[in-house]
């Protein structure tokens, strides 16, 4: 065990683990600029809205990843911090990858059997199952795109319901497991019900407010954050 | 808008989008491979089918799922770099739909996949960050944060998925908010029943792909509701 995570966090690991972040990271920028350039020769964004739309980015994901913490911490001590930092950095989620380490390595991890050669089965297993997505998109997202271009033409209305329709359906059943997990854990709680609460309301009232008053549209751009502290305060003082 | 930018910006998506992700899986093989084939620590055969079969039971239907089921929101250039990033419930399709809301932009519009794009991009970024100082510190942070604080974080995506609830119900009609509530139940309600009436095996696959599956019903409903309301001149944005 002491041995394996030597090699989990030996030097050359890292090396590899930074390179791959890097993928995502140029990935992330070579869109920005595509999309800075195609903005800047089309008008069809203001510098406004461009500004305002990184900074939802950030005010949306600091919560969640925050939420991710506790569990990377646990993968670190698990498999390293490269593995760690390659597979949560890359397609991962950290549940996933915690389940994916426990399958490949035929559930060693985190015992003293978790030799070197099950350190390199569980890296297979979760790369190789991480990749699944990524196939995917590769084969049918440009299909998907011209599927998305041909109904735009010939209904537009297919566009408008399923942009607005799948996502909410998609909300409604990540909400619905969220609060069963809290009602059905061994201790319940009703501390995700009412998180969901507070944060819906806390997005009513941002709503209204700034419908009535243009001068409190600000709001808006932070309601995530907003709806977040919502959540976790009424979510701490319920659960 | 000129039609001839718009279809060099999407080609480039696609272009950039496709050779990225090919580049990804290539040097995500990196780190297993060296373990095997430099350090030479070979796993038995055996050890990586029965984990990738175990996997597969777990996420085979995800992977089929998703990409489909979250593009009607995610656009090209957002699946390249949500399914590159991962964390696409719980942080992806929240920043996009909140830079749509806040934007008041129409949904499945050019600007809305181009905004999106730009909140994908720095949600990326933080969640780097964050994961950097986590790989960096994360022990020590973890016992320097008060336990209540740390597990209040806990409620953070509950608290997102509300203010997206509203946010969606309030640009979707009534009668089709109430609709979708209805269709939604039942295929979470079949699915978590389906062990009953199908084999063990299938059920599992389904259980976990639920909210890809519970999609792709939205997106089926959004294409005959289409149909039947033909084509109006207002539409629910």
């Amino acid at each position: 065990m002491k041995e394996t995570l030597a090699i989990a966090n030996s030097p050359m690991m890292w090396v590899l683990s930074v390179a791959i972040i890097s993928v995502v990271i140029a990935q992330v920028l070579i869109f920005y600029r595509l999309a800075k350039n195609f903005v800047r020769e089309t008008n069809l964004l203001t510098d406004d809205e461009v500004g305002k739309s990184l900074r939802i980015g950030v005010i949306g994901t600091l919560g969640p990843a925050v939420a991710v913490f506790a569990i990377a911490v646990a993968l670190i001590a698990q498999i390293g911090g490269p593995l760690t930092l390659a597979r949560v950095g890359v397609i991962g989620s950290a549940a996933f990858e915690m389940i994916a380490a426990k399958l490949g390595s035929a559930g060693t991890v985190a015992t003293p059997a978790f030799t070197p050669d099950m350190l390199a089965a569980a890296a297979w297993v979760m790369t190789l199952g991480g990749s699944g997505w990524l196939i995917m998109v590769l084969l049918t997202t440009k299909k998907l795109d011209s599927f998305h271009e041909t109904a735009q033409k010939s209904n537009p209305l297919i566009i408008g319901y399923m942009s607005t329709f799948t996502p909410f359906v998609i909300f409604f059943t990540l909400t619905y497991k969220e609060v069963g997990k809290g009602l059905t854990s061994p201790t319940p709680t009703s501390g995700p019900l009412a998180a969901v609460i507070a944060g819906a309301a806390v997005m009513y009232a941002i709503r209204v407010m700034s419908a009535r008053n243009a001068s409190m549209k600000w709001m808006k751009e932070w309601a995530m954050g907003f709806a977040v502290i919502a959540g976790m305060l009424a979510g701490s003082i319920v659960g | 808008m000129n039609s001839e930018r718009v279809n060099k910006f999407n080609k480039d998506v696609h272009f950039w989008g496709r050779l990225t992700i090919v580049i990804a899986l290539i040097m995500a093989l990196c780190i297993p491979s060296y373990l095997t084939f430099v350090r030479g620590y070979v796993p038995s055969t055996e050890n990586i089918v029965a984990g990738l079969v175990a996997v597969a039971g777990f996420v085979g239907v995800v992977w089929v799922v998703e990409p489909i089921s979250y593009f009607p929101v995610l656009g090209p250039a957002g699946t390249y770099i949500s399914f590159l990033s991962g964390n696409i419930g719980n942080m992806r399709l929240p920043v996009i739909a909140a830079a749509q809301s806040a934007l008041d932009l129409e949904a499945g519009s050019k600007k809305a996949e181009v905004a999106g794009i730009f909140a994908l991009v720095s949600s990326v970024i933080v969640n780097l960050i964050v994961l950097g100082a986590v790989v960096v510190a994360g022990q020590i942070i973890v016992n320097a944060m008060p336990a209540s604080l740390l597990s209040s974080f806990n409620y953070a995506l509950p608290g997102i998925l509300g203010a997206m609830l509203v946010m969606y119900a309030s640009t979707i009609k009534k009668e089709h908010t109430l609709m979708l509530i209805v269709l939604a139940a039942a295929v979470i309600a079949a699915i978590k029943y389906s062990p009953m009436f199908l084999p063990a095996k299938v059920a599992t696959l389904i259980i976990m792909g639920d909210v890809g599956v519970v999609a792709i019903f939205a997106i089926v409903f959004s294409l005959t509701l289409a149909g039947r309301d033909g084509k109006p001149v207002k539409t629910d944005k």
